[in-house]
């Protein structure tokens, strides 16, 4: 009996499973939900479930580009069915943009197809590959702004993602890391990076989005330093879409907010 | 694609977190022993994870060597034992495996596994860093030995 290759399951039906997170704007006002960001987990019962292991196979395998179209594809077709028509942010590597000449286009095709504006996606930038041809991938860049997306950095700060690319990408949000915010409430050295780049963020016009925060103390250092879009356990985990469906329908028949907001709003001492 | 790639010396970002690190700092004695299984016959591999399990040991499995090396994305393994072979094209992908592991966590402990090997194979194993090469077919028991001895203190 021959085995399914890995890589081929990611593409059947059902291979690759999307997640939302929402990112939370905890500013003057009451908490709201910024935008949901689009996870993606592989095959059930696989290595591959985990988003880690998911994205370094996908790096070593050299298929970014095909699995970055994959999984925006199956976050937009389930992200269409969030009540509210929210903003979504979606990932891609940058060697994809760089790569696949019709990344754009294929993407606004599908946020189309499931009557998804564009000018309602982000698209957050993943930079591994330590070389790649930057004309191409300004170009991309150029073609998804055009569309009326939106550009952020992820792991800013982390491996491949630099100062050089904070340059050229001209992003609109720049996001810290887990690395970064976990504990920093006790970590001055922490603290002192955070505010490094939600300075660059201001210097460029950019907003900075803390992810990973899990603790009421995270958040109020993130305050502090004056970050207010926010991302992590303290608020909501990484969802399936029919989680997030009847959680929100819940939410709305018991006439309270949804779950991430009133964490938030209790975390920022505002219930 | 050779070891000397430059992908292979990419730095990735190291997700696996301080529960694992701190994991990682207990004696083996005092824990479960991680293994990695690489093989890509679903049977061997199978059978290979339920005899390791029964063993004490901690198992994960992977059928490719990039899915063997994406693994070291979430944590770190006392013991790998790889097939030299995993594509069933006559390939030495268990060759990368070893050189890849060698290079970034010297303390793994390393079992190359062959139907197909010769000198030269063998001589390039050991040039990457494999502890111990063993013929097939090899009994698990015998394998469990083997790997109990590598891990002994």
């Amino acid at each position: 009996m021959s085995e399914v290759p890995l890589s081929d399951r990611l593409f059947a039906p059902g291979g690759l499973t999307p997640m939302f997170q929402p990112i939370v704007r905890t500013g003057e006002g009451p908490p709201s939900i910024h935008a949901y960001e689009c996870l993606s987990r592989g095959p059930a019962g696989t290595n591959l479930e985990r988003a880690d292991v998911l994205f370094e196979y996908v790096r070593l395998k050299r298929i970014e580009a095909q699995v970055d179209r994959a999984c925006i594809a199956a976050a937009l077709e389930a992200g269409s069915e969030i009540p509210g028509a929210p903003p979504l942010s979606v990932n891609a590597h940058a060697i994809s943009i760089a790569t696949d000449r019709e990344f754009a286009g294929a993407l606004a095709r599908v946020a189309r197809s499931y009557g998804i504006e564009t000018s309602r996606l982000t698209v957050e930038i993943v930079e591994h590959s330590p070389a790649f041809d930057n004309r191409p991938f300004l170009d991309g860049l150029g073609q998804l702004r055009d569309l009326g997306m939106a550009i952020a950095l992820d792991d800013v700060g982390l491996g491949q993602s630099n100062y050089k690319m904070i340059l050229d990408a001209e992003p609109d949000y720049l996001k810290i890391d887990k690395y970064f915010v976990a504990g920093c409430d006790a970590e001055p050295r922490q603290r002192a990076i955070i505010e490094s780049i939600a300075d660059l963020a201001r210097r460029f016009g950019a907003e900075a989005i803390a992810e990973g925060v899990e603790r009421p103390e995270e958040l109020a250092a993130l305050r502090s330093i004056g970050i207010e879009l926010v991302q992590g356990y303290l608020f909501a985990r990484p969802m399936p879409i029919s989680s997030l469906v009847a959680a929100w329908a819940h939410a709305r028949r018991v006439g309270r907010e949804p779950s991430p907001l009133r964490a938030a709003g209790a975390a920022l001492g505002r219930s | 694609m050779g070891v000397d790639a430059p992908w292979v010396f990419r730095r990735s970002i190291d997700r696996s977190g301080l529960a694992d690190s701190l994991l990682g700092e207990v004696p083996v004695a005092e824990r479960l022993a991680r293994l990695l299984v690489v093989e890509d016959e679903m049977f061997i591999r199978s059978a290979m994870e339920d005899f390791f399990t029964m063993r004490k040991y901690s198992v994960d499995c992977a059928s490719e060597w990039e899915e063997a090396e994406a693994l070291f994305a979430m944590k770190t393994y006392d013991i790998v034992i790889t097939d030299l072979r995993l594509t069933g094209f006559g390939g030495t992908e268990g060759l990368e495996i070893i050189g890849f592991v060698r290079q970034r966590y010297p303390t793994t402990k390393l079992i190359l596994l062959t139907g197909f090997g010769n000198g030269e194979i063998e001589a390039e194993a050991k040039r990457r860093g494999v502890d111990v090469f063993l013929h097939k077919p090899i009994s698990l028991p015998e394998l469990a030995r083997v790997a109990d001895s590598l891990l002994s203190p």
